[in-house]
């Protein structure tokens, strides 16, 4: 074995156990955002024991959370942000927005469903889901992810 | 001095954090989850498909009958369906564990029918719903309900009024 194929394996290893989160607001109305902010920043639902982490930049990302019914006006920023995302990604549709348009369905504001545009693997439905919820969802994602590497 | 029994409190009680998902965890009494319909008892007066905000129910007709779908992924769990239901056909359960992968997308949805039969007294081709009990005195019985399932909406009038209810 190479050395090169040592340091890609053992990196395979230790991303596994730690996938980075990222958040993109696709026109949410800021329910799903506050209960993602919940999962990650309250000690009760505390996301992080799952190895997660919410990072600020998308080049950092394994796992994507999308929130929102993808606005007509916001949809090029999104699909630009979510193209800089490395792959392997996992996306996770967060509450019934990204997933068919819930109340917004058939606007004409509204590009709904996402996954017209982006390749979804996880949904998580509710109005807004609740935190556990979200978790649940996440821990899905992290298998999904753990096949993926 | 305060701070030292605030110290010695968080020192004996343990962490606050829900041990989901390795362990359970506690959902209220009256969460609005998972939506359960009970095909026995509905009239098809289509009340929860008038009231849905995000059209997440519908009634289709088929060949075979009154089709009731309903899916959860366009659901916003407002509870305006079980509220406005004559006869709790439709029930809200506390059940929030309905993430899934994309593939089982049009299993998180509810398809049954209304089938059609043919009156029992007049033969002509009915809807096999149960009857609507508002302003009904007394209520209906099991046995009742039964009756009425089998019949057309006249003949249901007509039975109704020989029963001496104004409908």
């Amino acid at each position: 074995m190479t050395l090169k194929e040592m340091i890609s394996a053992q990196t395979r290893r230790m991303a596994a156990l730690s996938p980075w989160i990222y958040r993109i607001n696709a026109g949410s109305c800021n329910g799903c955002d506050v209960e993602c902010a919940t999962t990650a920043l309250i000690p009760r639902y505390d996301v992080e024991r799952l190895g997660c982490q919410y990072c600020g930049s998308p080049r950092h990302a394994d796992i994507v959370l999308i929130t929102g019914p993808l606005t007509a006006r916001v949809k090029d920023s999104v699909l630009r942000v979510y193209a800089e995302i490395p792959d392997p990604k996992v996306t996770v549709a967060v509450g019934v927005c990204p997933i068919s348009g819930g109340i917004f369905r058939d606007g004409y504001a509204v590009l709904a469903p996402i996954s017209k545009y982006i390749p979804v693997d996880i949904n998580v439905p509710g109005c807004a889901p609740r935190p556990q919820a979200i978790i649940e969802g996440i821990a899905q994602a992290i298998e999904v992810w753990r096949e993926r590497l | 001095m305060n701070f030292l029994k605030n110290l010695i409190q968080n020192l004996v009680r343990g962490p606050s954090t829900v041990s989901y998902p390795f362990g359970p965890a506690w959902t209220p009494d009256k969460f609005r989850g998972r939506i359960e319909f009970k095909l026995a008892s509905c009239t098809g007066c289509r009340a929860c498909e008038q009231v849905c905000a995000p059209g997440a129910i519908r009634f289709d007709k088929t060949p075979d009958g009154l089709r009731f779908l309903m899916w959860h992924n366009t659901c916003v769990f407002c509870g305006l369906c079980e509220y406005y239901c004559p006869t709790d056909a439709i029930e809200q359960t506390t059940d929030w564990h309905m993430a899934h992968a994309v593939e089982h997308e049009f299993e998180m949805a509810i398809r049954e029918v209304i089938p059609y039969v043919a009156c029992s007294a007049c033969n002509a081709k009915a809807l096999a719903s149960a009857p609507n009990p508002v302003g009904v005195e007394p209520p209906f019985s099991a046995e009742e309900i039964e009756h009425q399932r089998n019949l057309c909406p006249g003949c249901r009038k007509k039975a109704l009024a020989e029963r001496g209810v104004a409908s």
